[in-house]
């Protein structure tokens, strides 16, 4: 078995829990897995951003600052329950999303899908929702990198949303980003009034992409809108 | 390939344990199991497909070495030529060794040998390297009489070993020559070189560590090692072939050797390390696994880890002699390594507390071996370990191979290092004797079953498994618990019970009786067995004699969980009901020591009395009319009445009721004795008679079977003794009467075994004598 990201040879030095754990849950080599680092300890209750390393000033009891400015927003406020993060986006993992999803390398969304399929166990949810891309961008890049983490988790996803095409998320400012008019367009394929719906995308940076994406389903009636992204 | 040899490795082994089982339900759920384990694993095809050859080539490999373990001999052949490639151990007067025939089986060699100088010639090269022409008769080995004693019949089959040739005349001796045998016969010079230059505790424990050769080693120093759980350190470890390699090395990259052309010179000295050290299956693996990562660095880039490596020299090693996984060393030696292999990932990353760590984990692996062998365990080896691993790895290990280039190189030791040598390990030893001497600290857990073996070593997999993945200090702590629960559990298996045993044990010529009674196994013995020696002259004296208490009555309680003996009788002071007392107080503790109420003793019995009061044993003297009272059954002394002139007339006699029976144990009570008594006691009850005296013809009056009319007569005799014992007129009464007899030279141990009142009589049956 190869590596997914760098492509070696996957040699895992045996220890007791992969002498007794599933061969094909291995996708990353030891060195790769060794760059992801998982989000645990503290973290803030709503982003799961991590406590370590941050200043005082930035935590807000449970709550980190950027969390208390969006909940103190009446327009903002209680649209999105929670956000789980899986990894820290350091320099690694800004590597690895940027070759999935601009140089699109999609197998690397087997390894997203293997993570998702292990968070998403302990949640309740009655739908899947991916952060779409605009037809242009979709076109540009083949997949949607949102999508292709449900696919290959092998779960239902309901596209629910449409996108308006709008410059790229990751070369605005963040006042930009809250700032602008919600891209986001209810979709009527599904209703979603009184449903549980998770929001699925690969990263959350500022936040801006999926509250505008939550405030959309919310005003459509969702009962709760809580979101799973793979890097925080 | 890489990180997958260790599946591979355990496939073999799977295999390899499926193929020696006899059971098809065992081996059909082995099989179920392998297969439950590869669809869980989810390996690729193509490693699916490897493992079941694995399995296929390994058990078929296995099943003709079994089916092939059989002996070309009849047994009535006198004449052979055999040749030894390894010396023979003289002990006392005693030549033993093993030795190949010309028809390639491998014989067990007895010889009592005639005189002290025909001993000094043999004791010169102990016939290393010779082959001779043998006249002698080939004798079936015993098997096992006893339960939970060693069972040399199947050690000796392990090893492909069917016939002992008792030698009566010699002829024709030759010496061969060879590679293998001009080192062994180095590796035999070097070990008398230091037991002449050095005081015998630097030598014996040099010649240990060196050589691998413990036969010096002072019986009862070793034992106390062995109390400790720290013998492994008397053998010769990776570590030391590790530190070996690295000085080889590094004096010659010193001298201007490559370092290329210096691994092959490694590779060229391994062969020869292991043959110098003993070639045990521990020094074996050790070197092996040095030796393919030598090898591996020399001729490709690419590296195995030591994981894979251990993993091929398993397979290697196996492939070869399937037998092999039935040795004690090999076992802990490969339990061992695998599991710290297996933990260097996550379990022992560096941190201040990794000496801790890998002992425990070492600790925890060799516990289901430990315990399968020897019933027992000890609670402050983890602490010896962390006192002694420092001693010997940082000072007495390099000391000793400094010794050793010094030897190779001057070919004498420098004085100057005697005698701080002699101070170090002298002290040493102390500590170990004193260390060992502290009480309570083995639990004895009995054997346990396979079922228990195997649900123990399930439990520590899972312990090291949780270990490793537990995220926090409680639930790794958590993990401990059925590990816990099942050593628990074990331990309450033979401590308590409903079902109560007395077992007369095969002591050979001589009486012991074990019987357990109550829920909470009250452990009586009466008598413990006694080897009598007849050797006069002192070349004659044996150095590590068989011993009855040491070699089959201790191991047998401890089989059965029993480390308190609340009530030891010693009916009176002849060596063979005696002799093996001294063993017993030593190693188990006892409450009390019952001894018959009279003037004259046997020195033995006053020795005995008085180690019985150091180790503050409550010693009581007892006589006819007294009792006491244990879950029922009420224990009656009926002997001795009035002290007599015959010390077997003044027998412990006691008379009780157990398990629905009424049971009389005689001692060595003789024909005034039994008239006395029957004076005293015209009528008893009596089922079971223990008769007295071995079935002399001077016990076991008619009278006596007359007036008590016992069901029952168990006599407890060695086979082939010099008295005649049984004596046929005392087995003609007994059949007259239609008493039904149990033998122990026949029977090998007699069990009675009961509950509420009811209960079976069972034999410990040895093996069939003719066709072993």
């Amino acid at each position: 078995m190869k590596c997914l990201y760098c492509g070696e040879m996957i040699i895992l030095a045996i220890g007791w829990t992969n002498l007794l754990s599933r061969e094909d849950e291995v996708l990353l080599c030891d060195q790769c897995t060794k760059q992801l680092v998982p989000i645990e300890g503290e973290v803030c209750a709503r982003c799961s951003r991590p406590f370590e390393g941050l200043a005082e000033e930035f935590q807000k009891g449970e709550l980190c600052y950027d969390c208390v400015r969006w909940e103190e927003h009446a327009e903002w406020n209680g649209v999105l329950e929670r956000n789980i993060s899986l990894y820290i986006y350091n320099d690694f993992l800004k590597e690895v999303i940027s070759r999935y999803k601009f140089r699109g390398d999609y197998e690397i969304s087997k390894f997203f899908g293997n993570e998702l399929k292990r968070v998403i166990k302990n949640l309740e949810y009655d739908f899947l929702v991916p952060i779409p891309l605009s037809e242009t961008r979709l076109y540009e890049r083949g997949f949607n990198q949102a999508e292709a983490l449900i696919v290959e988790a092998g779960l239902n996803h309901a596209n629910v949303l449409n996108r308006n095409h709008s410059k790229k998320q990751s070369k605005k400012t963040r006042k930009e980003r809250i700032g602008s008019d919600n891209v986001f367009i209810f979709s009527n394929i599904e209703q979603v009034l009184g449903k549980k719906v998770v929001l699925v995308d690969d990263v959350y940076t500022t936040g801006s992409t999926i509250m505008h994406a939550a405030r959309v389903l919310k005003d459509h009636g969702a009962y709760s809108i809580s979101s799973i992204t793979f890097a925080r | 390939m890489q990180e997958r040899w260790i599946y591979f490795a355990l496939a073999s082994l799977l295999a390899l344990v499926t193929a020696f089982q006899t059971q098809v339900v065992v081996k059909v759920s082995l099989f179920l199991f392998l297969i439950l384990f590869l669809c869980y694993k989810r390996f690729s095809k193509r490693n699916i497909f490897i493992i079941f050859l694995i399995v296929l080539v390994f058990y078929t490999k296995a099943r003709i070495d079994i089916n092939r373990n059989e002996s070309v001999f009849q047994g009535s052949e006198t004449q052979f030529v055999v040749s030894f490639q390894d010396e023979v151990k003289l002990n006392g007067s005693l030549l033993s060794g093993y030795g190949k025939d010309t028809t390639g089986e491998r014989l067990l060699i007895k010889y009592r040998m005639k005189s002290e100088k025909e001993k000094s010639r043999l004791n010169e090269e102990r016939l290393l390297g010779y082959s001779c022409q043998l006249t002698g008769s080939l004798k079936a080995v015993n098997g096992q009489t006893n339960p939970n004693a060693f069972d040399y019949q199947s050690y000796l089959n392990h090893q492909h070993i069917h016939w002992q040739l008792v030698v009566d005349r010699w002829s024709d001796c030759e010496e061969h020559k060879g590679p293998i045998l001009i080192v062994k016969k180095q590796r035999q010079r070097a070990i008398e070189l230091l037991e002449s230059y050095f005081p015998e505790s630097v030598a014996s424990l040099a010649s240990a560590l060196l050589f691998g050769e413990r036969q010096i080693i002072d019986p009862s120093l070793e034992k106390a090692y062995q109390k400790l759980g720290i013998i492994h350190l008397l053998a010769i470890s990776g570590a030391n072939v590790a530190l070996y390699v690295s000085i080889i090395h590094y004096i010659g990259v010193r001298l201007g050797v490559t370092r290329e052309r210096m691994i092959v010179v490694l590779l060229l000295y391994l062969p020869v390390f292991v043959y110098l050290s003993g070639a045990s299956p521990p020094v074996f693996r050790a070197a092996m696994m040095m030796f393919l990562f030598l090898f591996l660095r020399l001729v490709s880039q690419s590296t195995l880890s030591r994981l894979d490596i251990c993993s091929i020299i398993f397979m290697v090693y196996t492939f070869f002699s399937p037998y092999l996984l039935f040795d004690v060393g090999f076992q802990l030696s490969f339990s061992v390594t695998f599991s710290l292999l297996l933990s260097t990932k996550g379990l022992l990353k560096p941190s201040k507390f990794l000496l801790i760590k890998a002992s425990f984990i070492s600790q925890l692996s060799s516990l289901p071996i430990v315990l399968y062998h020897f019933y027992e365990f000890s609670l402050l080896s983890l602490l010896a370990n962390l006192v002694y691993i420092p001693i010997f790895s940082i000072i007495i290990n390099p000391v000793f191979i400094t010794l050793f280039f010094l030897l190779f190189i001057f070919g004498k030791p420098i004085s100057f290092m005697i005698k701080p040598m002699d101070f170090l390990i002298t002290s040493m030893n102390q500590l170990t004797v004193w260390l060992a001497s502290f009480p309570f600290q083995t639990v004895t857990i009995g054997r346990p079953s396979q079922w228990i073996i195997l649900v123990l070593i399930c439990t520590i997999i899972y312990l090291f498994y949780k270990w490793e993945t537990g995220k926090t200090r409680k639930r790794q702590l958590i993990s401990i618990l059925p590990l816990l629960f099942t050593l628990a559990f074990s331990y309450y298996l033979s401590h308590y019970s409903f079902s109560g045993q007395i077992t007369f044990v095969d002591v050979g010529q001589g009486d012991s009786i074990v019987i357990q009674n109550g829920f909470h196994k009250k452990t009586y013995v009466i008598d413990t067995g006694g080897t009598v020696s007849f050797h006069e002259e002192e070349w004659e004296k044996p150095r590590n004699p068989f011993e009855v208490g040491n070699d089959i009555l201790v191991p047998f309680l401890k089989g059965k969980g029993v480390s308190t003996i609340d009530k030891l009788i010693l009916t009176h002071g002849d060596m063979d009901h005696i002799g093996g007392a001294r063993s017993v107080l030593e190693t188990m503790r006892v409450e009390e020591l019952i001894l018959p109420y009279v003037t004259n003793r046997s020195n033995l019995e006053n020795e005995i009395i008085q180690l019985a009061k150091e180790k503050k044993t409550t010693v009581i003297f007892v006589k006819d009319g007294m009792s006491w009272k244990e879950n029922g059954s009420s224990f009656k002394i009926v002997n001795p009445i009035i002290e007599q002139d015959d010390r077997n007339d003044n027998s412990v006699v006691i008379h009780v009721k157990i398990g629905g029976l009424f049971w009389l144990f005689t001692g060595d009570l003789g024909e005034e004795g039994e008239e006395r008594l029957l004076r005293e006691y015209p009528t008893l009850r009596v089922d079971v008679l223990k008769i007295g005296h071995h079935g002399s013809k001077s016990s076991t009056s008619a009278t006596l079977l007359q007036a008590y009319q016992p069901k029952v007569a168990v006599i407890s005799v060695g086979e082939t003794n010099r008295f005649g014992h049984p004596h046929q007129e005392v087995l003609d009464r007994l059949k007259e009467r239609n008493i039904k007899i149990f033998r122990t030279d026949k029977d090998g141990a007699i069990s009675y075994t009961f509950q509420n009142g009811i209960g079976t009589f069972s034999k410990h049956i040895p093996y069939d004598v003719t066709n072993p």
